[in-house]
Parts: C-alpha cells; sequence; structure tokens
C-alpha cells in the first residue's frame, strides 16, 4: 500500500467519525468537567502499510474504553486512531475552554506522519494539514 | 511588575498580586536574593498554586490528555505519560524567547538573549517510536529553538540528559554521559550563552556556547557534578512562539517534571547551588 493510499483512508476515516463522535463528545462534557479521551490503538504505530489490531476496549481510567463510549473502530489498521482532549485557560477571563482532535498515525519510511481535525466550540471542525516528524539523532558523537 | 519582598510575591501595576501564592520570601524567613532577577517564569506544577500555572506571570498552560499530579521533589510535580500522550503548551509572549537575537562581526552590536533553565526531571521507561523523549521545548516559526530532553529513555535502567539548540541553524546539542538512573529525580541546569558569545560571556565570531550540567549531593551540600559545553556553530536563537512539555507522537516522555524556572540570564555557580541546596531540602527555592 502506498503511502498515500494509506492517508486517503485515515482521512476517510476521521471524516467518517466526526458526526458520530461531536454529539456522544457534547453530552459527555454537560456532565463531566473536559471531553472524553480515546487512547492511541493500535499502540503500537504501523509501519510501511503494515495492518494491525485495534483494541477498542483500551480506555485511561476512569473513561470508558472507545467502544463503551459508542464508537466503534475497524478490527484492523494500517494507522493508529486516538482523540485527544485540551483545557485551554484564558488568562484574562479566568475561564476555561475546551476541545478535542480525532487523529491518525502511521510511520512509514521511519517518518511519523499525523492528521488531525480539532473541534472547539468558538470554531466547530477545524482539519489540520498532515504533519512529518523525521528522528534525528540525539545522542553525542561516539 | 515587581518584587514586593514583604508580601512575597509578584505585584502588577496596579499593586495586585500576581503568582507566588501562597506567599513566599520574607514572610517564611528565605530571601531567595539574586535568584529573582531576570526571572522569566517558574513553575511550581503544585495543586495550591494550579497544577500549570506559572508563578511570576500566572499565565496557565494547556493540558492535553490530563498531565497527572504526582509527588514531587518540593510538595508536587507534573507527569506526562506515553501511553496516553498528556502534555502541556502555551504559546503565551511572556513564556517565550521574546525577540531574535541580532549577530554582528561588530561586538558592539551584537544582542545576546543568554538564559539558564533549571528543572527537576523523573525520567521513566517509554515505549514506542524512538528512544528519546522531550521533557520542553521552545518552537520559533520555522521548527525547533532549544530543547531539552533525554535519550535512551527506553531503557529500564538509564538514560542521558541534553540540550540543544537550533533556532536559525540546524539543532546542535550538548549531552551528560554519566547515565542518569531512570526512576529518580535529577536535577539539570541548561544554558545559552548567547550568540557570538563563549561559555565566559566573552565575544568571539561564530561561537554559541551551550552547556548542560547535573547537580548531585545531599541538601545543602549540593556540587556540579557533570557538565558539558558546546560551542559550535553560529547559530542564534529567535522569538519563540511556543513552549511544549513533552512531545508527542515520536519524543513523548513518561516522567515528571518539577520546579521548571527560567532566568534570562547566566546564573552563577553559587546561585545554582542555592536553587539545588533549598528544593533538595523540600523547600521552595524562589
Amino acid at each position: 500500500m502506498t503511502i498515500q493510499e494509506i492517508k486517503d483512508s485515515a482521512e476517510a476515516f476521521i471524516a467518517g467519525k466526526k458526526s458520530v463522535i461531536l454529539p456522544l463528545q457534547q453530552a459527555w462534557i454537560d456532565t463531566h468537567d473536559k471531553f472524553w479521551q480515546g487512547l492511541c490503538t493500535p499502540t503500537v504505530t504501523p509501519r510501511d502499510g503494515a495492518e494491525l489490531p485495534t483494541d477498542q476496549t483500551l480506555a485511561r481510567y476512569p473513561l470508558p474504553s472507545w467502544f463503551a463510549f459508542g464508537l466503534t473502530l475497524p478490527s484492523t489498521s494500517r494507522f493508529s486512531i486516538g482523540c485527544d482532549e485540551t483545557v485551554n485557560h484564558d488568562c484574562l477571563s479566568g475561564c476555561d475552554s475546551f476541545s478535542f482532535s480525532v487523529w491518525g498515525r502511521f510511520v512509514y519510511s521511519d517518518v511519523v506522519y499525523s492528521k488531525r481535525s480539532n473541534w472547539c466550540e468558538d470554531e466547530g471542525w477545524v482539519d489540520h494539514e498532515w504533519e512529518a516528524q523525521e528522528p534525528f539523532d540525539q545522542e553525542p558523537p561516539e | 511588575m515587581t518584587f514586593d519582598p514583604n508580601y512575597g510575591h509578584y505585584r502588577g501595576a496596579a499593586g495586585t498580586p500576581r503568582g507566588f501564592a501562597p506567599s513566599q520570601g520574607v514572610s517564611s524567613g528565605y530571601d531567595a536574593g539574586t535568584l529573582m532577577d531576570d526571572l522569566q517564569y517558574h513553575f511550581k506544577f503544585d495543586t495550591a498554586t494550579g497544577l500549570l500555572t506559572d508563578s511570576v506571570t500566572s499565565t496557565v498552560l494547556s493540558g492535553t490528555n490530563s498531565p497527572t499530579t504526582e509527588t514531587g521533589v518540593v510538595g508536587q510535580a507534573v507527569g506526562f505519560n506515553d501511553s496516553d500522550e498528556s502534555r502541556a503548551s502555551s504559546t503565551a509572549a511572556a513564556l517565550l524567547t521574546a525577540a531574535d537575537e541580532v549577530p554582528s562581526a561588530t561586538p558592539a552590536s551584537n544582542v545576546t538573549y543568554p538564559f539558564t533553565i533549571i528543572c527537576w526531571f523523573y525520567p521513566e521507561q517509554k515505549i514506542g517510536w524512538s528512544p528519546s523523549g522531550t521533557f520542553v521545548k521552545e518552537l520559533e516559526t520555522g521548527g525547533d529553538n532549544w530543547v531539552i530532553y533525554a535519550y535512551s529513555v527506553n531503557s529500564a535502567v538509564s538514560c542521558n540528559f541534553g540540550f540543544g539548540l537550533a533556532g536559525s541553524g540546524s539543532l546542535r546539542t550538548t549531552s551528560l554521559t554519566g547515565n542518569q538512573a531512570m526512576d529518580a529525580w535529577h536535577c539539570v541546569v541548561c544554558q545559552w550563552y548567547g550568540v557570538n558569545t563563549d561559555e565566559t560571556g566573552s565575544y568571539q565570531l561564530y561561537d554559541a556556547a551551550k552547556r548542560i550540567s547535573l547537580v548531585t549531593g545531599t541538601a545543602g551540600s549540593g556540587s556540579i557534578s557533570e557538565t558539558q559545553y558546546a560551542t559550535c556553530c553560529g547559530e542564534h536563537l529567535l522569538q519563540g512562539t511556543e513552549l511544549q512539555l513533552s512531545q508527542p507522537p515520536g519524543y513523548d516522555l513518561n516522567g515528571r517534571l518539577d520546579l521548571l524556572t527560567r532566568w534570562n540570564r547566566i546564573l552563577t555557580t553559587d546561585e545554582i547551588l542555592q536553587f539545588y541546596n533549598r528544593s533538595m531540602a523540600g523547600l521552595a527555592p524562589i
């Protein structure tokens, strides 16, 4: 599978989950102090198109798992899937604002590629460009 | 904003207290002295002051995936976990390098922004793509400005800390070599001397000294047990755009930070040891 095909499938996955996750998150934050977090699965980021099993029961205690929260994942995937929650503090108003982002990630030729779509009350959904994180040698020279 | 020793905290233009709550300073019988000079930020990561609140400017970091409250060197510490990819960040100018340095072949026209960062780090074994983890990083518009990291943090036994500066060039690093134990606190000091400036603070064209040190010893008897310099390569610091603690996906970390503090100058050895000895005794150093 080419890198573009993996990117296309990750983008399609994220796009398809937006309408499902938003009402779930809005219901969740009504009774909790922040959005729900979905832990990264597969936990080992798939490399070079390899297909790895996902784990819908994965959960950050005491939060519910993907499945319990109401989200169904494919049984296998060529990219890792996650949902981050963020709390921003506005020092001027003293208020907190909340956002979450659904993301996909894979490794190809030793570079990590990540794509995320972020949602917050003010802006709605914002799709970010693909990011690439290349390895660099942080160890001292021999 | 000025420091008021009678109140033990900073006070804004209208006399309103900013930071350092509960009050410290004279009222607690300790005078931080010159550690207050050119202090930019001081994160205590304490429950009482706010886990992600800077005690100098009251800026609160954005927290992603709920960084945790952990036992610290002094009070509490902030914890990050590679499995949940927790992290914190801020784009507030108050926490960033204020402007680009101005490199010049004329010493009098050479504008430097030296700084010192002291932080206590508690590395824990991580899994994942990279054996390195970023503890603290500042970005500029084109990439990394400076970074404090540890490598071999996929080891269960030990790792090493490094300090790198990219700014206007590629990342240039200097690293400790002593193999610091996992699951233990380490006091790490990182210093940037400024563009065209060597480790003595003297003007040297194309030198750009950076230094990382490890402080060890019992409370009251601390000493710098290892220090490493790198003086190449003509790069210079740029205006910062974002401060990051931990850096998923590749360079996320498992571990804790406490007492993250930046001064916009080079601290003396005595000042570093004052900070170390106070915090090693479980007392607020500032």
